[in-house]
């Protein structure tokens, strides 16, 4: 079944690949589109995606969004995509990125990243990390463990003789 | 986009963020963030201090201001970040008489700076990190006696990037070119070299006879030293080989190009010689920065003081932290006020047309060439100069920004 489906092609003429979330959902998507996966392309490259690709550590959840990433961004990644779909503009990709960055809080955040990861997608990893920087900065050690949920594991001992270190940063 | 998944759902516990994207995390901080992330948790701190121990460096740390005060004391420098408000207090222990308040910082890049002591000893000093690297000693210069004096000031120093006192290639990268006395002359030096290598003008290195070199500046995408003279001539300077290299990259001066008449009011006119600069902008372009300043009784300014602290207070160089002395904290002594200040009337901005062999007046240029430098902020001072994309740092207000005109 999954061969079958894996094996259609679009009205554009890209070949098609078939993505199997971890929890069973299917997301068929261009070679174009999936190649911004360093991680299915080369599995592209050595022709293994004819079953379709089973991403066993990625919610269906989070594989939306991937996809819906991909898809937007498949413009500016490959050249020789779709060229029957206006690709998107620089300005829409950005609005497109902000929101969806914005959109981003726990656990989601946290899910996205390691998709990412493991897909290997560059430019969502950066922008997702970029979104934990920014939840980051300007912070207290206190704070930083509050907004991710952080207990601290340091003995007071240990905790003191890090603060210490760099004493300056810590005088709020 | 409602989450539907149900199996293999992962708990979001940060603490097991894998180390690699932690580290992507924190290049992304500004450095006091990061100091505090290390201490959120065990593993975070492990990740912290990989990333340490890689000498990552910290893209997004805007610049800021370094100065000593007497409310600090000796041994500790103030740290002022303009794109939070914050002013930190840190301790620098670098012994000697007079501590941290007692060094003229004359160069810095990543992080570093040049310092000297009051006989005119350099070394290399990383405020934040405590880390030093010894420069040789002055008199092991060619024929220099004092490379500076106090009155005078003008030992000026460029920083090719910070050192890495680690073993390997990098180490060789580290250059200081200092700017000296007598007659602005040329002279370098790696950390741990026993002696200053002087620059010595003529056939063996290319260099122009006569120096009076008035600024320099460091390009790190060619690996090269850009030194001006008074007449506009700039050579460049590969100090990476057994001996220097100097290549003549743009003439000096013709008195007839319309450009003089600009230049010959001000130098024909109350201001004089102007101060120069030399700064790369991000781009790779090379702007020649002249400041006419002049000589104003204190109690009869003629500008607003407070245009001219913008210029001095805003200075900066170099890439991930950058560091500059105070003017404020110059004179000590404040119970003789002096009588006569230098008040910066006018600053000029002109763009190296290599291949014409001519400079551009920044509001002559055209749009097209306006373009690459719209919405950038340059700072200057006592200090290399620095030119910065504000998009990188949208806490730069629009009244700093660079306009032509």
């Amino acid at each position: 079944m999954a061969a079958a489906a894996a094996e259609a092609t679009t009205d554009g003429g890209g070949k098609m690949i078939i993505l199997i979330s971890a929890d069973g959902k299917r997301f068929e998507v261009t070679e174009a589109v999936a190649s911004q996966s360093q991680l299915i392309s080369n599995m592209i490259e050595d022709d293994c995606t004819e079953n379709g690709v089973r991403l066993p550590n990625v919610d269906g959840d989070i594989l939306t969004m991937v996809v819906d990433y991909c898809n937007m961004h498949a413009g500016d990644a490959a050249a020789a995509g779709d060229t029957m779909k206006a690709s998107s503009t620089e300005e829409e990709l950005k609005k497109f990125d902000a929101e969806l960055v914005q959109a981003l809080e726990n656990p989601v955040l946290f899910k996205l990243i390691l998709a990412a990861n493991f897909l290997n997608i560059k430019s969502l990893l950066d922008m997702t990390c970029q979104r934990v920087a920014d939840m980051m900065s300007g912070k207290t050690p206190e704070q930083m463990r509050e907004t991710f949920s952080i207990e601290n594991d340091f003995t007071p001992e240990e905790e003191a003789a890090i603060r210490q270190e760099n004493a300056w940063a810590f005088d709020d | 986009m409602e989450p539907t998944g149900t199996g293999a759902a992962v708990v979001a516990d940060w603490t097991r963020l894998p180390e690699d994207i932690l580290v992507t995390v924190f290049c992304q901080l500004e450095i006091p963030s990061l100091l505090r992330s290390g201490a959120v948790c065990a593993s975070w701190h492990a990740a912290y201090r990989t990333f340490r121990r890689l000498r990552l460096p910290s893209p997004k740390q805007p610049p800021c201001l370094l100065y000593s005060c007497d409310a600090y004391g000796p041994d500790a420098a103030g740290l002022y970040c303009p794109s939070t408000g914050a002013t930190y207090r840190i301790p620098v222990s670098c012994g000697g008489v007079g501590g941290f308040r007692n060094l003229t910082l004359i160069g810095s890049a990543d992080g570093w700076v040049v310092a000297a002591d009051e006989i005119g000893n350099l070394r290399l000093l990383n405020p934040l990190t405590g880390a030093q690297a010894e420069l040789p000693p002055v008199s092991t210069m060619h024929h220099v006696e004092a490379p500076f004096d106090e009155d005078e000031g003008g030992l000026v120093a460029v920083l090719s990037c910070g050192p890495r006192t680690r073993a390997g290639d990098a180490a060789a990268a580290c250059v200081v070119l200092l700017l000296h006395k007598p007659m602005c002359e040329l002279s370098y030096a790696r950390p741990g070299d026993e002696r200053w290598t002087w620059v010595s003008p003529g056939a063996g290195t290319g260099l122009q006879w006569r120096n009076w070199y008035c600024d320099a500046a460091y390009n790190k995408d060619d690996g090269l030293f850009y030194v001006v003279r008074r007449d506009d001539s700039v050579h460049a300077l590969d100090l990476t080989g057994p001996s220097p290299v100097a290549r003549k990259v743009f003439h000096e001066r013709e008195w007839s190009e319309s450009l003089a008449s600009r230049f010959l009011e001000n130098v024909h006119g109350l201001c004089g010689i102007p101060f120069r600069y030399l700064v790369h902008t991000p781009s790779g372009e090379l702007l020649h920065v002249w400041r006419f300043r002049d000589s104003v009784s204190s109690y009869d300014l003629s500008l607003d003081d407070q245009d001219d602290n913008d210029d001095d207070d805003d200075d900066d160089s170099g890439d991930s932290l950058q560091e500059e002395s105070s003017p404020e904290d110059e004179d000590d002594d404040s119970c003789d006020p002096p009588d006569e200040e230098l008040v910066t009337e006018d600053i000029q901005l002109y763009m190296t047309d290599f291949h014409g062999q001519k400079l551009e007046a920044m509001d002559s240029l055209d749009d097209h060439a306006m373009d690459s430098l719209d919405d950038h902020a340059m700072f200057i001072g006592y200090n290399a100069p620095l030119c910065l994309p504000t998009k990188d740092f949208p806490w730069i207000k629009p009244k700093l920004r660079l306009h032509h005109g």
